[in-house]
């Protein structure tokens, strides 16, 4: 293969992985629509669609595992589009093992390895499928489209690699083009004109022969569409001289002028162009050999391409050559795309993004520029002002200095006897000026100021809405996840004997990027939870007078800057009972505690607590809720659970919007700034010294009925600080249940806080979850408070162990 | 034809390097080798074909066609050259400016820089060593399509 498409090529790579991403999703998607809609043609196109482009990228990055299987899928997929197969829930079900199949063979090689297992007993089931063994389950519902019809056998065989049987042979017989080919190509035909095919001799003598078979693809390339070459393009590439090369190109252009087109002289011997039919099933290709040309000339017996004449191709040159050239047009499309990209250096995760957000923030950069034409005017105008300041302070200086040196003779015009109010008069009128000196001078400054101020408004809003459109960036649709859903709804659902729907709402509501990506495995919790224990069996819900199908619903929802979830079921509700009887079994709660329903229902996020009675393959186990607590949490989240009797339960997952951006409480220790997470404070106080108690070795202080252990972050975190004060602050944070209360030497304010992260060796620092630089260019450390509870809790056994050791 | 046997002319046959309307064909010579850039400006001269400028690498090249651009109708370029090659200087040119006409000059052996070259838009090729006929044909046949 020549380095020209490297299949090491990362870039390509990662629009591969990427795009195989999508088609993936929507092959999926689709797949389910047609379940339930079989006459859905859009569904049906764009599922062959998906498939096809697939395929054709697998085989462009010599994924040959994957294109190859690919291929099957969509084989079974053409027929179901012919309506020669039928869609049954069996053929679905095949159809989305194949996708898992597909899935998993482009995991392994995202993953740099080859996807080895057996699919051979899929692969027959596809190609059963494809050749109608679904035949009996349903007939093909589109009678009207029979025409269409294509003969069957030539599917077979496809799966074989290179060297395969010749496929696709139609009544007449094109060798290597198979009605599928032909039918792509005709597709093509209908919007770009008429097909032809130009058969083209190459001359062996010149001394580049190799070159010739892509000299004439360029030379077509202007006039037509082409859409396979045999040999294949790839074949072409390679340093191998081809005698004989059939080109498959669709064009507005007349057959005379592709002739003249591709005559190259010295390279080509002659060249026949033929055209082939666009309509009828008979595939016949018309035309007739133009006679060996000269070096010169255009074709010059055009009325010889118009004789009919039936040409079954025999190439013995190239017949080892395995057809594959439809991957023709992609290969080119990729060629051009590596073409454009290869100067863009892309690093990291892909993010697609809206174009609308990006020109919104060129318009706010292209205010931030006018904004600092704006304070460059400020800076010359201030240092205008310094000079006048200057020149005003000369002139106060000098009449100052004129009023000192006039004083003796005032004092002795007085000891001669003029009269003092004279000489007041004269004195003032004289040097009154220096009342009024400064008045122009601070008329501008005001200007000035008030200049300023409007700039430095106007800088705060354009930078606000600036981060909140970088910010927006970040944002991508809930879609992204909640279309996994179906599937597993589906699947779930036929595990599980369960009659159900998957309503979804709300998918086009946005948040953080790097927050979908950890919301996905809590929120498959959460639904596996609610179809294995929140939804009856049909039986029973017919039973209880409910409609046998159960809806589960996702909603998606945005409240301030936080985003909600729910996901709720319409099943017989949480058995209060049950929970509380569970709850006691396991030693949760002490049997005569009072508690709220809802206070029960949180119980189920305790670790180890399951009130199924049997263990499912779905869930059961006791190990999921409390993960799905924990994980919410990490996004600074929270989960609640609610539910009523025989009407439903609803899970309601709360998170941030961002992760980047949050408010926070800064406060001083010793030297040092912390900032703490304003979502994880509950309160603060000022209190006296001799308000901290002891009690079991721990620091503790009440606040109103509660007692808060304390922690002081100047020992935590080594900051040199007096401790003993008339005052001391106390941060109380927690999450949930656990609190805890935070010893600081002052709180200085609450502020947006932008998290940078912080380099690997200093991650594991204790109790910090980032940096963020202050206003003033200093570091403050964002405290991680979860981490904190723990670490407080440690650092008192730790502290105990100590005194310990003094007493003893 | 046989009107030219009865009368012979030395005016028989036009330059080819001249437009219908006289002007001269101008072309643009980028080779590293200053023999070939002098063989190559030797053949075109003396066909009418008027030498616009020489580059001694791609990059100088490619610099030179944004310079003259559009008074240039063919570009002669070399693709072993250093500082840039000539498929490189090649993309850079069409980027520029996708109708520019480009003969990629070959030592034989570079079958699949060739190949590149005119995937990415070269309109012809010629092999070296130069030989006149080879060269005035590709070119002109650049120059007709």
């Amino acid at each position: 293969m020549s380095d020209y498409f490297d299949p090491q090529n990362e870039e390509l790579l990662r629009d591969f992985f990427t795009e195989a991403g999508v088609q993936v999703e929507s092959l999926e998607s689709n797949i389910l629509v047609l379940e339930n809609d079989p006459q859905n043609q859009d569904a049906i196109d764009e599922v062959f669609r998906a498939a096809h482009t697939l395929k054709s990228a697998a085989a462009t990055v010599q994924m040959t595992e994957l294109s190859e299987f690919t291929h099957l899928v969509e084989d079974l997929l053409d027929r179901i589009r012919s309506g020669v197969v039928g869609i049954s829930a069996e053929l679905t079900d095949t159809l989305l093992q194949a996708i898992d199949v597909i899935k998993a063979m482009i995991h392994a090689r995202s993953a740099g390895i080859v996807y080895e297992h057996d699919i051979s007993a899929l692969s027959s089931a596809l190609q059963s499928a494809a050749e109608g063994a679904f035949l009996g389950s349903q007939a093909p519902k589109t009678p009207q489209e029979s025409g269409k019809t294509v003969p069957v056998s030539p599917a077979s065989g496809t799966l074989s690699p290179q060297g395969a049987p010749a496929k696709g042979v139609t009544s007449i017989g094109v060798k290597r083009v198979s009605e599928y080919e032909l039918l792509e190509l005709r597709d093509v035909a209908e919007s770009e004109g008429q097909l032809f095919c130009l058969r083209v001799e190459f001359n062996e003598d010149n001394p580049m022969n190799t070159v010739g078979g892509i000299q004439v693809y360029t030379a077509l390339r202007g006039r037509a569409d082409v859409i396979k070459t045999d040999p294949e393009f790839d074949a072409l590439y390679q340093d191998v001289f081809y005698p004989v090369v059939e080109y498959y190109v669709a064009t507005q252009a007349g057959p005379e002028q592709l002739g003249a087109a591709a005559a190259i002289s010295d390279v080509t011997d002659s060249v026949t162009v033929l055209r082939i039919e666009s309509s009828g099933t008979e595939d016949a290709l018309r035309g007739a050999p133009a006679p060996p040309r000269p070096d010169t000339g255009a074709v010059d017996d055009e009325e010889a391409l118009e004789e009919l004449e039936v040409v079954a191709q025999e190439d013995e040159g190239v017949s080892g050559v395995e057809p594959g050239g439809r991957q023709t047009r992609k290969l080119r499309n990729a060629h051009k795309r590596t073409q454009a990209e290869k100067r863009k250096k892309v690093s990291g995760s892909v993010l697609r993004v809206d174009s609308r957000r990006i020109d919104d923030l060129l318009n706010l950069v292209s205010e931030t520029v006018i904004n600092k034409a704006s304070f460059n005017q400020l800076s010359g105008s201030f240092g205008e002002m310094l000079s006048a300041l200057q020149g005003f302070q000369h002139q106060q200086r000098e009449t100052l200095r004129r009023m000192f040196e006039a004083l003796p003779e005032y004092l002795q015009r007085a000891r001669q006897g003029e009269s003092t109010h004279d000489l007041r008069r004269e004195f003032q009128s004289t040097y009154e000026r220096l009342y009024s000196l400064f008045d122009p001078f601070q008329y501008r400054l005001k200007n000035t100021v008030s200049k300023y101020h409007n700039s430095v408004q106007s800088l705060g809003r354009i930078s606000g809405e600036l981060q909140a459109g970088v910010m927006r960036i970040r944002m991508i649709p809930i879609a992204q996840i909640f279309s996994r859903f179906p599937r597993l709804v589906r699947d779930l659902s036929r595990s599980l004997n369960k009659n159900m729907r998957l309503k979804i709402e709300g998918e086009d509501t946005e948040l953080d990027k790097s927050v979908v990506e950890d919301l996905l495995d809590p929120l498959i919790h959460c639904v596996r939870n609610a179809l294995d224990h929140g939804i009856e069996t049909p039986e029973q819900r017919r039973s209880s007078g409910k409609p046998e199908e159960a809806t589960v619903t996702l909603r998606a929802s945005n409240e301030g800057n936080m985003i909600l979830i729910e996901v709720s079921d319409d099943g017989p509700g949480i058995d209060v009972a049950s929970v509380r009887s569970k709850a006691i079994e396991r030693g949760l709660i002490h049997p005569s505690r009072a508690l709220t329903d809802s206070d029960l229902f949180n119980l189920l996020f305790d670790p180890g607590f399951s009130t199924a009675t049997t263990v499912t393959s779905v869930s059961g186990r006791g190990v999921g809720l409390d993960v799905v607590k924990r994980q919410i949490e990490k996004l600074n989240g929270d989960v609640l659970v609610w539910s009523k009797k025989g009407v439903g339960t609803t899970f309601t997952i709360k998170i941030p919007l961002t992760l980047a951006i949050i408010q926070g409480l800064s406060v001083r220790v010793g030297k040092e700034t912390y900032v703490i997470p304003m979502a994880a404070v509950i309160e603060s106080h000022r209190i006296k010294p001799a308000e901290i108690k002891t009690l079991d070795n721990y620091e503790v202080f009440n606040v109103r009925e509660d007692v808060v252990s304390l922690l002081r972050l100047n020992r935590l975190f080594n900051v040199p600080t007096e401790e003993q004060k008339d005052h001391v602050y106390v941060v109380v944070v927690g999450s949930g249940d656990k609190k805890m209360g935070l010893i600081v030497d002052s709180l200085i304010g609450e502020e947006d806080i932008v998290i940078k992260p912080l380099p690997d060796h200093y991650t594991n620092a204790p109790g910090i979850a980032g940096a963020n630089i202050t206003g003033d260019g200093t570091v403050a450390l964002i405290i991680d408070v979860a981490q904190l509870l723990v670490l407080g809790l440690r650092q008192g056994i730790e502290q105990r162990g100590n005194v310990k050791g003094r007493i003893a | 034809m046989t009107n030219m046997y009865d009368f012979p002319s030395i005016d028989e046959r036009p330059a080819i390097g001249v437009r219908q309307d006289g002007s001269p064909y101008r072309v643009l010579v980028v080779d590293d080798s200053m023999f070939v850039t002098k063989q190559i400006s030797q053949i075109l001269t003396s066909e009418g074909f008027e030498i616009v400028g020489t580059a001694a690498d791609g990059q100088e090249g490619v610099e030179r066609y944004k310079e003259l651009y559009p008074k240039v109708d063919v570009v002669t370029m070399d693709i072993t050259m250093p500082q840039m090659d000539g498929v490189t200087a090649l993309e850079q040119i069409m980027e520029f400016d996708k109708n520019a006409r480009v003969v990629m000059i070959s030592a034989l052996g570079k079958q699949d820089l060739v190949k590149k070259s005119l995937l990415i838009g070269a309109k012809n090729y010629i092999v070296k060593p130069l030989d006149r006929k080879k060269v005035l044909e590709r070119i002109l046949m650049t120059l007709e399509h």
